[in-house]
């Protein structure tokens, strides 16, 4: 059995501190991501889907546009995600979903992404999502991965 | 004439322990707020708009009355700006509620069976909206009454809607109404919910729905 796995972030719950608190990562990861991934897991048990990779499961519950259940478990206006993508020619895109929408359905290939469901930024900001999306951008983006993701894109 | 934030029927903390103090505070004055700027700030430049009135302005989500260039604008915080007024007038203090009207209780009854029945059909709409958005018990065309959910600011009087309904009881399930308290155990929320219900509202917002109205703000 192949269950999709809830990764742990690259760093301590505590790394990114004072920006984004340990808090939001025992909630945000450890209950949120975590019910995502074992939710995702009790639907694909016993199915085809059981033994594909987490993009392929993606794309199919996608389902052109009407996503099945598995789909929500695989700037916005409330919850949802801003995206800066990249085209294989190496143009750049920024776009938003929502909910849990994501632009590998519309055939791009992020390289960054902010989370703006209020989960993600309530416990440290409360209202203020400008505030965290600044000091997101500010502080805690990886651009080493974000390069490392740009370059993969134009593969 | 500008929409303006009604003032809270009770105090910050009047809620407790079921909805927290803090979250009253930044809910009413930060978020409830913002949808009010907003809508002021996109009919300012169609006045005639703003003598409409906040129920006509959802009415009219989704129609061609509202022009193009603020129609996301207009139903994100006009909805907004209705759907939390309606809700802080359906709460009170714990234990300040009488229950629902006969009325009220006979029409549940009918529609679903019983009170009991008709809150865990509440919940699991409550529960089930992915994302943002609102649970609502209202008053359908045929005069029964109906349990529907919305996504975002949306809410049953608004052309967009799924389901037309007038709504007497509504719950907003953005995470910003109980993840202070909460955090992700929304389901804990929406029981905790029914502790805060105003029948009294509920029942008037009932009469009025019966008789074609929607509810006083």
């Amino acid at each position: 059995m192949n269950a999709i796995e809830l990764k742990a972030p690259p760093y301590p719950l505590d790394a990114l501190e004072p920006h984004m608190s340990k808090s939001t990562f025992e909630y945000h990861w450890g209950k949120h991501h975590k019910t995502y991934v074992d939710n995702l897991n009790k639907q694909i048990a016993g199915k085809d889907w059981e033994n594909k990779e987490l993009e392929e499961i993606v794309l199919a519950s996608w389902n052109n546009g009407s996503p099945t259940p598995e789909f929500n478990n695989a700037a916005q206006f409330g919850s949802g995600w801003a995206w800066l993508n990249s085209d294989k020619s190496g143009k750049l895109s920024i776009s938003k979903t929502p909910n849990a929408v994501l632009p590998v359905v519309e055939g791009k290939s992020p390289i960054l992404t902010c989370d703006v469901w209020e989960h993600a930024y309530y416990i440290d900001y409360q209202n203020r999502r400008p505030d965290f999306i600044q000091t997101f951008m500010d502080k805690l983006i990886n651009w080493d991965m974000v390069s490392q993701r740009y370059a993969a894109a134009q593969q | 004439m500008a929409f303006t934030l009604p003032a809270l029927p009770y105090a910050f903390d009047a809620l407790e322990p079921f909805v927290d103090a803090t979250t009253m505070q930044i809910h009413h004055g930060k978020h409830h707020q913002a949808y009010v700027t907003n809508l002021n700030n996109a009919l300012d430049k169609f006045p005639e708009l703003k003598d409409l009135g906040i129920v006509d302005i959802n009415k009219k989500v989704g129609t061609d009355a509202i022009p193009k260039d603020i129609a996301t604008v207009v139903r994100n915080n006009g909805g907004g700006h209705w759907n939390h007024s309606f809700f802080w007038k359906i709460m009170t203090a714990p234990t300040n509620s009488n229950g629902p009207s006969d009325e009220l209780k006979a029409a549940v009854d009918a529609s679903f069976g019983s009170m009991d029945v008709m809150k865990e059909k509440f919940n699991a709409a409550a529960a089930g909206r992915f994302g943002s958005g609102w649970a609502w018990l209202g008053v359908k065309a045929d005069g029964s009454l109906g349990i529907t959910s919305t996504p975002n600011q949306d809410n049953p009087l608004q052309g967009v809607a799924d389901e037309a309904l007038l709504p007497v009881l509504g719950l907003d399930v953005w995470e910003h109404a109980y993840y202070l308290k909460y955090q992700n155990r929304r389901p804990e929320y929406i029981a905790a919910f029914w502790n805060i219900v105003n029948w009294e509202q509920v029942s008037e917002n009932f009469t009025a729905a019966k008789a074609g109205s929607p509810p006083a703000l």
